[in-house]
C-alpha cells in the first residue's frame, strides 16, 4: 500500500516504509505523520514477510529504496527481528536506517535489537502529544541530520 | 584351749605326785597341802586368764553389727545378738522361746535343702536380708543378718528413675543405646526397639539389627557416618535417616545423634548414641514447605498475572486514548456540545484508566523487578524523597521537621519511594491550616519503628486496614487524588523488606503512618 502524501519543502521525495501489523497503529502513524508533513511516500507491510517482499522487489526493479523504516517487533510469518537481521546483512540494504517503534519496555529487546544494529529503538508512548513528539524528532534526526550514502 | 589341757593333765600328774610322796613318807602333809596351794592359785590365775580369752573370742558374734541369731532345729531361740535384740526386738521372741512361724519356716527349708537358706523380713520397716546357715551335726542353725534397707531404697529409686526415664524415652520418641567396644556388647533403649517397630529387648540388640531396621536406601549413609566419624577421629556425628519398620512397612524418619568415648590413649571404648523420631515433624515440615511452595508459586503467578494484565492492557488502552486524544483533537468545537462533552470524559476516563494501569505495573514491579538489598542512608533516602517534592511542599507551605535517620538495609529507590508516598499523602489530606510533618525513628525489638506523623484530616478506624488495599481512597472527592494506589505500593515495599505498616489516626486530627524495618 503506497499512500502519497504533502511533497516535503526539501527537493527529494522522502519514502518511509512502517512495519507494522496493527490497524490502529498504522493509521495512528499516517496520522502522525501527515499532521507532522514528514513524508511523500508511506509504504506500509503488515508483516515481516511482506515487509522483506517490498524491499526485494525495489532491489529488482531498481526503485528507490525508503529513507527510514519504521519497524515493529511483534509481527506475525516474520518478526521484526529476523527482518532487522536480514536487512542489517543485506549489503544492499543495510544502510537504510531502521527505528524499532515497539509497546515493549523490556531490557532484553532492547539489548537484542541494537546487538542486531538497529539504528534506534523507541517505545511508542501512550500519550498521543509524546508519540508525536517522538515521531517528529525520529524524522529530524534520520531524514534531514544523518546523512546516507546515495544507492 | 589346747594349752589349757596340757596344764591340768601337768597339774593333776603333780597331785599323783604329791599323793604317792604323803603316802610313802617323803612330804608332810601340811608341805603337802601348801605346795597344793600354791600350784592351785597358779592354775586358777592362768585360768582366769584363759576364760577371759575365751570370753572375748565369745563376745565376737555379740559385738558384730549385723544381727546374728543362734536357733534350735525346732526353732528355739539359742542365742541372738546385741544387734539382733535391738534391730529385730519383737520379730524373734526372747532367748529360749520358739520363734515366730517365719523362722521356723525358714529353718525348716534350710535344714531340709541342707545348705545356706536366703530370705528377707520387714522388721520396724526396716529391711533384713538374712541368711540361714544349718550347722546339721550340731543341730542348730546360725542366721546373719543384714539390714539392707538403704541399699533396697536405693535400687527401687534407680529403678524408679529408670522407669521414668523409659516414659520420658517413650513420649519424647527418642530412644538411647550405647556401645560397648571393650566387650563389643550395644544395648538399647526400649523406646529404639519402639522405633524400629520391634517389642522392648525382643532380643539383644547388634549393629546388624540396627542396619536392617534401616531403610534399604539409607544404610550406605548410615554406615558411611558411623565409620567416617571413627575414621575421621570425629567426636561425635549426626546422621538423618529413614528406618522401615519390618513388621508393617510403616517408614519412619529419624535423627540419629552419636558420641564416642575415648580413653587417655584417643582409642575409643565407647560410644553412645540417641535416635529420635522425627516423622511427625518432618511429615509437618513437609506439609509446611509444600504450603511455603504454593503460596510462593500462586504469589508468583499473582505478580505475573498483575504484570501481563497491565502491560497487556496498555496496548488498546494506547488505542482508546490516542484516538480519543486525536477526535478530541480534530474536532473540537467542529460538532455539537453534547460532542464536545462525550469526547471530554471519554479522554478523562481513558487518562484515568491509564494512570492505573501504569499504577499496577508499578505496584507487580516492586517485588518483580526490585533491586537487591545493600546498606543505605535512610537520611538520604528521605532528603532525595523530599527533594522530589520540593514545588509541593512549598506551594502548600508544608513545615516538615525530622531527626536524623539511621543507616538501613534495603532497596533505596524504593524507600525514597516510600518515603516519598507517605509524605504526599499527609500534604494531601491536609486540614484547613497548613500542612506540619513530623519525621521520626524509633529502636523497637530488633526493628527500626519509622513515623510519619502529620496535622491533617485524619481517618476513621474502620478504615485502618482498607486504605492499604488497591485502589482505595477514603477521601475519594478530594482533588489531586490519585489512584489509591499510594499506600498499596508502600505496603508492598515495606513487606518486601520483611516489616510491617499501620495507621493510627482519628477523624480530624491527622494521621500518624508507622512502618518497620529489621535492624540486622
Amino acid at each position: 500500500m503506497i499512500l502519497m502524501g504533502k511533497v516535503s519543502k526539501s527537493a527529494k521525495a522522502i519514502d518511509i516504509l512502517v512495519v507494522e501489523d496493527n490497524p490502529g497503529d498504522i493509521r495512528l502513524l499516517i496520522e502522525i505523520l501527515r499532521d507532522l508533513r514528514l513524508y511523500n511516500n508511506i509504504s506500509i507491510a503488515r508483516d515481516g514477510e511482506e515487509a522483506m517482499a517490498t524491499l526485494h522487489h525495489k532491489k529488482i526493479s531498481k526503485d528507490p529504496m525508503p529513507d527510514l523504516i519504521l519497524l515493529d517487533l511483534n509481527l506475525p510469518n516474520k518478526d521484526g527481528r529476523e527482518v532487522l537481521a536480514e536487512i542489517k546483512a543485506d549489503p544492499e540494504l543495510s544502510f537504510i536506517p531502521v527505528v524499532i517503534v515497539t509497546g515493549s519496555k523490556e531490557e532484553r529487546d532492547i539489548v537484542e535489537t541494537f546487538t542486531l544494529h538497529a539504528d534506534s529503538y523507541v517505545n511508542k508512548p501512550l500519550d498521543l502529544d509524546q508519540f508525536m513528539a517522538v515521531i517528529k524528532s525520529i524524522g529530524n534526526f534520520w531524514l534531514t541530520v544523518v546523512k546516507v550514502p546515495e544507492h | 584351749m589346747k594349752d589349757l589341757d596340757t596344764r591340768i593333765e601337768k597339774f593333776l600328774l603333780r597331785l599323783d605326785r604329791l599323793q604317792e610322796d604323803l603316802l610313802t613318807g617323803k612330804l608332810e602333809v601340811n608341805q603337802a597341802l601348801k605346795q597344793v596351794t600354791e600350784d592351785l592359785s597358779v592354775a586358777v590365775e592362768e585360768l582366769r586368764g584363759s576364760e577371759e580369752e575365751i570370753r572375748s573370742i565369745a563376745r565376737f558374734p555379740g559385738e558384730n553389727p549385723n544381727p546374728i541369731i543362734r536357733f534350735s532345729r525346732e526353732g528355739k531361740v539359742l542365742y541372738a545378738n546385741t544387734t539382733s535384740t535391738i534391730q529385730l526386738a519383737g520379730c524373734i521372741g526372747g532367748l529360749g522361746t520358739t520363734a515366730t512361724e517365719f523362722w521356723r519356716r525358714a529353718i525348716v527349708k534350710a535344714f531340709s535343702s541342707g545348705s545356706v537358706y536366703e530370705t528377707e523380713l520387714v522388721c520396724h520397716e526396716q529391711t533384713f536380708k538374712l541368711l540361714f546357715t544349718p550347722i546339721l551335726e550340731q543341730n542348730y542353725i546360725n542366721v546373719y543378718g543384714q539390714n539392707v534397707t538403704e541399699s533396697k531404697r536405693i535400687e527401687a529409686a534407680l529403678r524408679d528413675s529408670e522407669n521414668r526415664l523409659n516414659r520420658a524415652q517413650e513420649i519424647a520418641h527418642l530412644g538411647s543405646w550405647e556401645l560397648d567396644l571393650t566387650n563389643n556388647r550395644l544395648t538399647w533403649s526400649d523406646e529404639v526397639y519402639r522405633i524400629f517397630g520391634l517389642a522392648p529387648q525382643e532380643f539383644d540388640a547388634t549393629y546388624e539389627a540396627f542396619l536392617e531396621a534401616v531403610h534399604p536406601d539409607d544404610r550406605r549413609i548410615v554406615n558411611e557416618a558411623y565409620s567416617g566419624s571413627i575414621h575421621q577421629k570425629l567426636d561425635s556425628y549426626e546422621v538423618e535417616h529413614r528406618v522401615m519398620r519390618k513388621s508393617t512397612g510403616e517408614i519412619r524418619f529419624v535423627h540419629e545423634k552419636c558420641e564416642h568415648i575415648r580413653d587417655e590413649s584417643g582409642r575409643i571404648i565407647r560410644s553412645i548414641g540417641m535416635v529420635h523420631d522425627i516423622t511427625e515433624r518432618k511429615v509437618a515440615e513437609e506439609k509446611l514447605f509444600e504450603a511455603v511452595n504454593n503460596l510462593t508459586r500462586s504469589n508468583a503467578e499473582l505478580e505475573q498475572f498483575a504484570y501481563v494484565a497491565s502491560h497487556d492492557l496498555q496496548e488498546p488502552l494506547r488505542m482508546v486514548s490516542s484516538y480519543v486524544t486525536l477526535l478530541a483533537r480534530r474536532y473540537k468545537g467542529k460538532l455539537d456540545q453534547d460532542a464536545d462533552e462525550f469526547i471530554h470524559y471519554a479522554v478523562d476516563g481513558a487518562t484515568r484508566m491509564q494512570q492505573m494501569v501504569q499504577d499496577l505495573l508499578e505496584l507487580s514491579r516492586i517485588q518483580t523487578k526490585g533491586k537487591l538489598f545493600a546498606q543505605f542512608s535512610a537520611q538520604e533516602a528521605l532528603d532525595q524523597a523530599l527533594s522530589n517534592l520540593t514545588l509541593k511542599i512549598h506551594e502548600t507551605q508544608t513545615q516538615i521537621t525530622y531527626g536524623a535517620l539511621p543507616q538501613v538495609v534495603g532497596d533505596e529507590s524504593q524507600f525514597v519511594h516510600l518515603f516519598q508516598n507517605l509524605i504526599d499523602n499527609a500534604i494531601k489530606y491536609h486540614h484547613l491550616e497548613p500542612p506540619r510533618i513530623l519525621i521520626g525513628v524509633s529502636r523497637k525489638d530488633g526493628e527500626w519503628v519509622f513515623s510519619i506523623a502529620d496535622n491533617g484530616l485524619g481517618l476513621d478506624s474502620k478504615h485502618f486496614t482498607r486504605i492499604f488495599g488497591i485502589f482505595q481512597q477514603v477521601h475519594r472527592s478530594r482533588k489531586n487524588a490519585g489512584t489509591g494506589i499510594g499506600l498499596s505500593i508502600c505496603k508492598r515495599i515495606v513487606e518486601r523488606h520483611g516489616g510491617r505498616i499501620w495507621v493510627e489516626s482519628e477523624l480530624g486530627r491527622g494521621a500518624t503512618f508507622y512502618f518497620t524495618l529489621p535492624t540486622n
